[in-house]
C-alpha cells in the first residue's frame, strides 16, 4: 500500500519535474543565480537615483569613496539611529527594501546590508513570476512545442539586461516582476483556471504595485483600468462586477495619488530636464517659441544640459531657474508645445524610439571595482535577445506606431470574433492587447514629456518589456493553435466562476 | 675681452631686472613696502577653531576671518584645536596665531596647543570667548565680565544695534601701551558707558566677537591690518560695487537699466558673470554679451565667475584637467566676444582646496572673494588658503542695509576699509527688487571705488595674449583695444568634421534596415489587406447558390 502511494507520489514528483514551466523555472534560476550571486558579482551602478530611495529606507553609502556610475557597490550602512530623511516620491518599492533589510539582518549584519540581499528578494519573485508565466502560456495544453514556449520565456526573461537591475535600489526589478505576475494572471483568467479569486487578487495586487512604484508609472492606472475592465466578461456575476468596478475605482486612485505623492524636488528636476532635454533638444534657436510660451528666450541656452552635471554656469536650482523657468512650465505647457511644435514631438519621439529597445543601462557600470575591470564595464553574459532586439529592432517611431496599430486592429478583430462566438478569452485577449499598445505608446510620450532624452533605457522599459510578454504570448498562441479562436472555446461558455479543470 | 663680456652681461642682467620690477609694480609706493614685507617677514598665519557650530552659523565667522586674511595677503593655514599638533606653530614659520571661540559653552581644550601658544613669539590674536589665562598674561589686563546687556557700536555719533548679549569678556586694566579698535556702548546707562571693541595690547590682540558686517566689520580689518601690518599699511580703500549673480539666464534688461542708472551717476561697478560655452548660436547668447560688453563701455569691469559646481552627487568628478579647461574656455570665449574678464569671483571655499585654487583661482592674478554657500563640494579640501597679487574681501550691501542703526552706514565717513573691499548686490529677478536698489544706491553717500582712476595695471594671461587694463583702457599684449559697439550677430561656429567610426557606420546600416523593414511591413500589410477581401469572397461565394 505504502508502496503503490510512494510510487504514486514519486510520478507525480517526475511529471512535475518534466513540466515546461519547472523546467524554464530551473533554468532561469541557474543562469540568473550565477550572474547575481557567483562572483564576479554583476548589478548595476548607482547613476544618482539611489539616494532617492536608500535614505529613506535606512540604508547610506558606506564609503567616503562612493563612486557614481562607475562600479557596483556591494555593501552599504544601515542607520542605527533616528532617521531624519523623508520621502522623495512615495513609491512601494520600500517594501521590498525594508524585507531585503530584514532579511539582511536575520542572516547576515544589522549594520551593514549587502545588496545582494535585496537582489535575493527579487530572484525569488522572479523565478515565481517566470514560473507563473509560463504556466498561463501552456495552460491546459500538452504538446511538445510547450517546451519551445519554455525556451523562450528563458531566453526572453532570463536575460542579464533584466536582470542586472536586481543587484541595484532601481525601482525597475519590481516593474518588471509585477508585469510578469500581471501578465500571466490575466491570461490564466482569461482561461478560466482554478481559483479564479486568488489569482486576480494577484493581479490586482501587481497591478498596484506597479502603479505605485514609480510616479512615471502613474498614467499605466489608465491601461490597467482598460484591461480590469475586461474581466467584465470573465466575471459574470453581479457580486463580481461590484468587485471589478470597486478595483478599477482603486487602480484609477492609486494612479492619481502617485501622481500626486511626487515631491516637488523630484518634479522640479524632471521638469528641469523635460526642459534642457526635451522641448529645447531638437531646436536650433529655441528662444523665440519660448518666448512665445511666455518663458525668457535666455533659457534656451540651457539647451542640452542635465541636471546634475558637473560645471553649470547657474545653479540648477536657483531661484532664477525656479521661479522664472520651472515655475511657468508645467505638464500643460510642455504637452502643448509638442503639440503645436510636431516637429520637435517627431524628432524626439524618434530618439526615445531609437532607445526602445535598449534595455540594458549603458551609462552605469555592472561590476564591483576590481583588478581588470575598467569603470562602467558591462557584462555580455546571457544577453542574446537583448542584444538581437536592441540592434534589430526598427528604431523609428512610425514602426512602433504602426506595429500598435495593427496589433490593435488585430485583436479588435479577433476581440469581435469572440464576443460574436462567445469566447471570453478573444475579448479578455483584445482588451490586454489595447491596454498594453496604450502602455507602450503611452510610455513614449510620458518618458518625452515627462523627462527628455535623459536615462531613456530606463523610462522606456514598459516598452521592451511589454512588446515581449506580447510577442511570447502570440508566438506561443501560433504554436498551440489558438490565435484567433481559444482552445477550448466551449468552456468559457459557463458562468462567473466556473471551475473547469 | 671677456671681462668686457662678463660686465656687458651683468648690464644686460640688470637692465632686465629694472624693466621687470617696473612692469610688475602696480604703485611705488605700495612695491617698495611689498617687497620689504616680503623678504622680512613671513605672511603666514595659523587660524585655530574650536568648532564650527553649525546650528549658530559658526561656519560664516570662519569663512569671514579666512577671507579677510586672504585678502590682507597672509596666507592662511585652518585647524581645529583637537587637530592641533605639537609643535606647528614652532616649525611652520608663522607670523600670528589666532585663536577662534565659536562655541563659548563648550571649553574645547588641546594641552600641546596652549603651550605650543604660549611660547609662540609672534602676534597672538583671540576672537571670542573663554580668553585662556596665558593669553590674559599676554594682553596684560584683567579679565571682566558683563551679563545680559544690549550692546552698541558707537561712531561718530551713530549708534549700531547688535544682537543682545547674554555674557561677554571684556578688558580691564590694561598695562603699558595699547590700541583700541571701536567703542562699545552699553544701552540704558546715563552718562553713556563705553568700552572697546578691539584691543591691541604688547603684539595680543581681543575681539570678543566677529562681525562679518557693519561697524565690526571695519573695526577688525583695522585691527587686522594694524596688527599683521604689511603693506596695506594706513591706507583707506574705497570699497567696490559688484553685482553678482549676472548669469546667461539673468533679467538682462533689469542688468543693462542698472548699467545704465549706474553710468548716469557716475559710479563705477564690477559685474561677476558667469558664461555659458555651449549653443553659441543662440541669439540669447549674443543678447548676453552683448549686455556684458554694454557694462564694459559704461564704467563696468567684468570678472569671470567661477563655474557653479553640483552639490550632492557629481556625475564627472571635479578634475585639475576638467577646471583648468572649463576656466581657461570660458575665459576665451569672453575674449572673443571682446568681453575682458580682469578676474575671477568665487567663494572662499576654491580658496581652499587644491584642485579649485590651482586649476582654477590661480589663472588669474585679482580675486573677488565671495562668501561660502551653505552647503558645497569638496573637490580636494585644502587647510592652507593661497595668496593672490589683490583679493576683494565681498560683503553684500544687503547685510548692512538689514543693520539696526540710527544712521545708514553706508558713508564715506564710517565705510574706511583698510582691507580691499567689495560690496555686492544681486542682481535683481523682479522689477520692484531693481526699483529699491535703484532707490538705494541713490540714497547712499558713499564714494565707489573707481578703477579708471586707479594707475594700477591689472593682467591677466589668455592663452598666449596678455590682457592689461589701466586708466580705463584695455591692451592685448600691448596694444589698445576698444570694444566695438555694435551688436554681436549670430556666430556660427563652424562644425568639426569627425571621424565616422566602424560602430557607427554599422549603426548607419541599421538605421536604414529599420527604414527597410518599415517599407517591408507597409507592403505586406497592403499585401494582406488585399488577401483578406479576396479570401472572404472566395469564403462568401462557397455559400452562395450558384
Amino acid at each position: 500500500m505504502n508502496f503503490r502511494i510512494n510510487s504514486k507520489k514519486s510520478i507525480v514528483i517526475k511529471n512535475f519535474l518534466i513540466t515546461p514551466q519547472f523546467l524554464a523555472t530551473l533554468a532561469a534560476s541557474l543562469i540568473v543565480g550565477y550572474l547575481l550571486f557567483v562572483p564576479p558579482i554583476n548589478g548595476y551602478a548607482d547613476n544618482g537615483d539611489f539616494a532617492r530611495v536608500i535614505y529613506v529606507n535606512g540604508i547610506y553609502p558606506l564609503t567616503n569613496h562612493y563612486t557614481y556610475l562607475k562600479y557596483l557597490h556591494l555593501h552599504y550602512g544601515i542607520m542605527q539611529y533616528y532617521n531624519e530623511h523623508q520621502a522623495m516620491l512615495f513609491s512601494s518599492q520600500g517594501m521590498f527594501i525594508k524585507l531585503a533589510i530584514f532579511l539582511n539582518q536575520v542572516f547576515y549584519s544589522k549594520k551593514i546590508f549587502d545588496i545582494r540581499f535585496i537582489g535575493v528578494v527579487y530572484y525569488f519573485l522572479y523565478l515565481g513570476g517566470i514560473y507563473f508565466l509560463t504556466t498561463a502560456l501552456t495552460f491546459k495544453t500538452k504538446k511538445k512545442t510547450n517546451y519551445v514556449i519554455a525556451i523562450l520565456v528563458v531566453l526572453i526573461f532570463a536575460d542579464s539586461s533584466w536582470t542586472l537591475y536586481f543587484n541595484s535600489f532601481f525601482a525597475e526589478p519590481i516593474m518588471i516582476i509585477a508585469m510578469l505576475y500581471l501578465t500571466a494572471s490575466i491570461m490564466l483568467l482569461g482561461k478560466n483556471c482554478k481559483h479564479q479569486i486568488t489569482i486576480f487578487t494577484i493581479y490586482l495586487v501587481a497591478c498596484l504595485i506597479l502603479i505605485t512604484v514609480k510616479q512615471q508609472n502613474a498614467p499605466l492606472a489608465l491601461s490597467l483600468a482598460l484591461l480590469t475592465m475586461g474581466l467584465y466578461f470573465v466575471f459574470k456575476q453581479k457580486k463580481y462586477k461590484y468587485l471589478l468596478t470597486f478595483s478599477i475605482i482603486l487602480l484609477l486612485a492609486a494612479g492619481a495619488a502617485t501622481y500626486e505623492l511626487i515631491t516637488s524636488d523630484f518634479s522640479q528636476i524632471n521638469k528641469y530636464q523635460t526642459v534642457t532635454r526635451g522641448v529645447l533638444l531638437e531646436e536650433k534657436d529655441p528662444g523665440n517659441d519660448l518666448e512665445r510660451g511666455g518663458v525668457s528666450r535666455q533659457f534656451g541656452l540651457l539647451k542640452g544640459e542635465i541636471y546634475g552635471q558637473t560645471y553649470s554656469e547657474v545653479p540648477q536650482m536657483s531661484a532664477v531657474i525656479k521661479k522664472d523657468l520651472l515655475k511657468k512650465v508645467d505638464f500643460a505647457w510642455v504637452l502643448k508645445f509638442y503639440l503645436t511644435h510636431p516637429k520637435q514631438f517627431r524628432q524626439m519621439l524618434d530618439i526615445a524610439a531609437g532607445d526602445g529597445y535598449l534595455i540594458q543601462v549603458r551609462a552605469v557600470g555592472d561590476y564591483q571595482r576590481a583588478s581588470g575591470i575598467r569603470p562602467q564595464q558591462q557584462t555580455h553574459y546571457f544577453t542574446l535577445f537583448s542584444l538581437i532586439m536592441e540592434a534589430f529592432f526598427p528604431k523609428k517611431i512610425a514602426f512602433y506606431i504602426l506595429l500598435c496599430l495593427v496589433l490593435a486592429i488585430l485583436y479588435l478583430v479577433i476581440g469581435f470574433m469572440g464576443f460574436k462566438n462567445n469566447e471570453d478569452e478573444s475579448i479578455l485577449k483584445c482588451f490586454k492587447m489595447l491596454a498594453f499598445v496604450t502602455i507602450i505608446m503611452g510610455t513614449f510620450v510620458i518618458s518625452i514629456v515627462g523627462d527628455g532624452d535623459a536615462d531613456l533605457a530606463k523610462h522606456l522599459i514598459m516598452v521592451p518589456l511589454t512588446l515581449d510578454l506580447i510577442f511570447l504570448e502570440i508566438i506561443a498562441d501560433v504554436l498551440q493553435h489558438s490565435f484567433f479562436h481559444p482552445i477550448q472555446s466551449e468552456r468559457s461558455k459557463s458562468n462567473g466562476l466556473g471551475k473547469i479543470d | 675681452m671677456d671681462w668686457v663680456k662678463l660686465t656687458r652681461r651683468w648690464w644686460v642682467i640688470l637692465l632686465f631686472l629694472t624693466v621687470a620690477s617696473s612692469l610688475i609694480a602696480q604703485s611705488p609706493s605700495i612695491k617698495a613696502a611689498n617687497f620689504q614685507k616680503s623678504d622680512s617677514s613671513s605672511n603666514k598665519v595659523l587660524l585655530v577653531y574650536d568648532s564650527k557650530n553649525a546650528y549658530y552659523n559658526g561656519e560664516k565667522t570662519i569663512d569671514s576671518v579666512q577671507r579677510l586674511l586672504t585678502a590682507l595677503g597672509m596666507e592662511t593655514t585652518t585647524t581645529t584645536i583637537s587637530k592641533y599638533q605639537k609643535g606647528t606653530l614652532e616649525k611652520g614659520g608663522y607670523r600670528a596665531v589666532i585663536t577662534l571661540v565659536n562655541w563659548k559653552s563648550i571649553n574645547f581644550t588641546n594641552k600641546s596647543f596652549i603651550t605650543d601658544r604660549q611660547n609662540f613669539q609672534g602676534s597672538k590674536i583671540h576672537i571670542g570667548q573663554n580668553l585662556q589665562t596665558d593669553e590674559v598674561q599676554g594682553l596684560q589686563a584683567d579679565i571682566d565680565k558683563i551679563v545680559r546687556q544690549q550692546l552698541m557700536f558707537e561712531s561718530n555719533g551713530i549708534l549700531e544695534q547688535l544682537p543682545y548679549t547674554d555674557s561677554m569678556e571684556t578688558l580691564n586694566n590694561i598695562k603699558g601701551n595699547y590700541l583700541t579698535f571701536g567703542k562699545l556702548q552699553l544701552e540704558g546707562y546715563e552718562p553713556a558707558k563705553t568700552m572697546p571693541f578691539g584691543v591691541i595690547s604688547n603684539n595680543n590682540a581681543y575681539l570678543p566677537f566677529w562681525k562679518t558686517t557693519g561697524l565690526g566689520l571695519i573695526y577688525e580689518q583695522e585691527l587686522l591690518t594694524k596688527l599683521l601690518g604689511n603693506q596695506h599699511g594706513r591706507k583707506n580703500y574705497r570699497p567696490m560695487l559688484v553685482i553678482t549673480k549676472v548669469t546667461p539666464f539673468a533679467h538682462l534688461n533689469y542688468l543693462k537699466q542698472l548699467i545704465r542708472m549706474l553710468y548716469k551717476n557716475g559710479i563705477h561697478f564690477a559685474l561677476s558673470a558667469t558664461i555659458i560655452n555651449q549653443n553659441m548660436n543662440q541669439k540669447a547668447f549674443a543678447k548676453y554679451v552683448n549686455v556684458l560688453k554694454y557694462a564694459e563701455n559704461h564704467n563696468g569691469l567684468i570678472y569671470l565667475r567661477a563655474p557653479y559646481l553640483q552639490d550632492g552627487y557629481l556625475t564627472d568628478s571635479v578634475t585639475n584637467k576638467s577646471l583648468r579647461t572649463v576656466i581657461s574656455k570660458n575665459m576665451r570665449l569672453l575674449y572673443r566676444n571682446q568681453v575682458y574678464s580682469m578676474g575671477i569671483a568665487a567663494p572662499n571655499y576654491w580658496n581652499h582646496d587644491k584642485v579649485l585654487t590651482y586649476a582654477g583661482l590661480k589663472q588669474a592674478n585679482e580675486i573677488l572673494l565671495l562668501s561660502n554657500p551653505k552647503i558645497y563640494p569638496e573637490i580636494a579640501a585644502s587647510n592652507k588658503g593661497a595668496t593672490y597679487r589683490k583679493v576683494y574681501y565681498v560683503a553684500s550691501v544687503a547685510s548692512f542695509e538689514k543693520i539696526k542703526a540710527t544712521h545708514s552706514l553706508l558713508t564715506d565717513e564710517n565705510m574706511k576699509f583698510k582691507v580691499p573691499t567689495a560690496l555686492n548686490i544681486n542682481l535683481p529677478r523682479t522689477r520692484a527688487k531693481l526699483l529699491r536698489i535703484e532707490k538705494d544706491l541713490n540714497k547712499m553717500d558713499l564714494t565707489w571705488y573707481d578703477f579708471s582712476a586707479d594707475s594700477v595695471l591689472r593682467k591677466i594671461r589668455i592663452s598666449n595674449r596678455t590682457l592689461t587694463y589701466q586708466f580705463g583702457n584695455y591692451y592685448v599684449n600691448g596694444v589698445q583695444r576698444n570694444i566695438t559697439t555694435n551688436d554681436n550677430n549670430q556666430k556660427q561656429y563652424k562644425k568639426q568634421h569627425k571621424k565616422v567610426l566602424f560602430v557607427q557606420k554599422i549603426n548607419h546600416i541599421f538605421k536604414w534596415s529599420s527604414k527597410l523593414l518599415l517599407v517591408i511591413v507597409i507592403i505586406s500589410l497592403i499585401g494582406l489587406v488585399g488577401f483578406l477581401i479576396k479570401g472572404r469572397r472566395v469564403y462568401l461565394d462557397k455559400f452562395r447558390r450558384k
